[in-house]
């Protein structure tokens, strides 16, 4: 129902929105790329469920390279994060041992190389799970309390405060003692693990 | 260095780059020197790097989700407006859905049982197949439209864009944030009774992010008049306040205060607030205890929580010298709800808050 018609954006006032996280510009390339990125998961044998998951991936892609300032493009932005959604789609599947489709999606357009931006992805979606499975592990109040400071970027006198510690210092002392279990959990476990665990 | 505590001090501050040139380099010299020190200064940065990608991918996915889970509501709430406005055609209408219902399920069985298949034959057939529903489908919607146009003006598809407003006075003079209108052609407000009205732009401050519209309906008129003052002066600091606006498809009530008498940078045209706030709500009223609106919702910091910018009110009684004669100023310039409770100036606020809706040609 109703036009595809879009108000245009040109490709770089896109980016630099994107990049400062405004909700806009995520709205807008929602509206204008995940139609397009659906039927093309459908087409190769994806679910809706697939295609949303794609989807979030590659748009997560577009935002962190915008924020580092490091997406600087040689084809438009519409050819990039298709190209990106197929190419983390066709991982997918590669992993799945259905290679067979790509020959059904030989046609796409134009194609630019994404491979090692979604290898990186990949790699700290894959640090990601380790991470949450580790903050799972250490327990409170070591898992608040790292997430308030590193993932909530909540300054220490802000977290002696909420946590009852009687100064900074002793905050500071207890986060230490948190990270480096923390990191004892997680590098032992990626060692172990990162071959084996989520890479598509 | 001493003790591993304060060597973790050093890392983390080099890793946030917070070390003057000096304390730099000297820290540099000392990683090339000492082989653990440089690969936990790695991992460090392995570790801060995993932390920064699980912020993003969170925002990305909580933003994505609300996006993709308002689109299929605003699809519901077409389907709403257009059950709303085709009551004479009820019957075409109900038969025409249940006929695009059924091709969808139908669509969806046949899809999901050759999906199934890694077959490529088959995938091929289901193309033509769905290929003659698109186009049953597209008969249909066409004469959905067609039927739809007969009865009102109200464009058929999801809006690009909802904003909130409220009514200036009661001949439809309404203000929103000039973003939300900003480069679209075609604006409806959408009255309390959830009726869409063609409405045209009166005048703009780009600057303040206002823009006052007008309802081009000649006998359109709100039912009383307009309850509410506009205030002129500025409320100070840690004043309660309130918003109604609609970040949905209903009526939505937040409160707060003012958390600073300038807005983002030091913007004195603005007001930063401790309220709440969501898309939808630009250009909700804020209203004062004694039911005197002090400012226009305007934008959110993105990523945090609560903090929210309003234009003054102040911005908004200096754009009316823009309007023309049929603009009565005096309608807002006394206040009949000063000694209401708290529910029931929102009950008397409410019927002048509308949603705006704009739509591409």
């Amino acid at each position: 129902m109703g036009s595809n018609s879009q108000f245009n954006m040109s490709d770089e006032s896109l980016i630099s929105s994107l990049a400062c996280g405004d909700t806009k510009a995520i709205q807008y390339v929602y509206k204008s790329f995940y139609p397009t990125i659906e039927k093309m998961v459908f087409k190769m044998n994806g679910s809706v469920d697939d295609a949303y998951d794609i989807f979030q991936d590659s748009v997560t892609i577009v935002y962190e390279k915008a924020k580092a300032d490091d997406l600087h493009l040689s084809c438009q932005f519409s050819t990039y994060i298709v190209s990106v959604a197929k190419n983390l789609w066709l991982k997918k599947l590669s992993k799945n041992k259905r290679q067979s489709v790509s020959v059904l999606y030989d046609d796409m357009e134009e194609s630019v190389a994404v491979d090692s931006d979604i290898t990186h992805f990949l790699e700290f979606e894959n640090n990601v799970t380790i991470l949450q499975d580790c903050f799972a592990k250490i327990g409170e109040p070591c898992n608040t309390l790292l997430k308030a400071f590193y993932v909530e970027n909540k300054s220490m006198q802000e977290i002696a405060i909420n946590f009852g510690y009687t100064n900074t210092d002793n905050a500071k002392t207890q986060k230490y003692k948190c990270l480096n279990r923390l990191r004892k959990l997680f590098f032992n476990k990626s060692e172990n693990e990162i071959l084996n665990e989520r890479t598509y | 260095m001493n003790g591993p505590i304060n060597t973790y001090e050093l890392i983390e501050k080099y890793c946030l780059d917070l070390m003057d040139d000096r304390e730099k380099l000297f820290f540099e010299m000392e990683i090339e020197k000492n082989p653990a020190l440089k690969s936990a200064v790695y991992d460090h940065k392995t570790l801060m790097l995993s932390f920064e990608h699980m912020q993003d991918r969170d925002f990305i996915h909580s933003t994505l989700d609300h996006i993709h889970s308002s689109s299929r509501s605003n699809t519901d709430a077409v389907l709403n407006q257009l059950k709303l406005h085709v009551n004479k055609y009820w019957k075409t209408a109900s038969v025409a859905a249940s006929v695009a219902f059924m091709a969808s399920i139908l669509t969806f069985m046949v899809a999901r049982n050759v999906y199934q298949r890694d077959n490529q034959n088959s995938v091929i057939q289901l193309k033509g197949y769905i290929n003659n529903i698109e186009k049953e489908q597209k008969k249909i919607n066409n004469e959905i439209a067609k039927v739809k146009k007969k009865v009102t003006p109200v464009p058929v598809g999801p809006s690009k864009f909802t904003g909130t407003s409220f009514a200036l006075t009661q001949n439809g003079y309404i203000v929103t944030n000039f973003h939300v209108i900003d480069g679209y052609s075609k604006i409806f407000t959408f009255t309390s009774d959830n009726v869409g009205h063609q409405t045209e732009v009166v005048a703009t401050d780009e600057e303040n992010d206002l823009a006052i519209l007008k309802i081009t309906e000649s006998d359109f008129k709100f039912d009383s008049k307009i309850p509410y003052s506009i205030k002129k002066s500025n409320p100070s600091i840690a004043q309660r306040i309130y918003s109604l606006g609609f970040p949905k498809e209903d009526i939505v009530y937040n409160e707060g205060y003012i958390s600073s008498t300038t807005g983002f940078q030091g913007d004195s045209s603005h007001y930063q607030l401790e309220l709440p706030s969501s898309s939808g709500m630009s250009g909700s009223p804020i209203v004062d205890e004694s039911g005197n609106i002090v400012g226009i919702i305007s934008d959110k910091l993105s990523q945090s929580e609560g903090i929210t910018f309003a234009v003054k009110s102040k911005a908004l009684i200096n754009l009316f010298k823009k309007l023309p004669k049929d603009f009565n100023s005096n309608e807002i310039a006394s206040n009949q709800i000063k000694s209401d409770s708290r529910s029931n100036q929102i009950k008397k606020i409410q019927p002048f808050v509308c949603v705006v809706k704009v739509y591409n040609d």
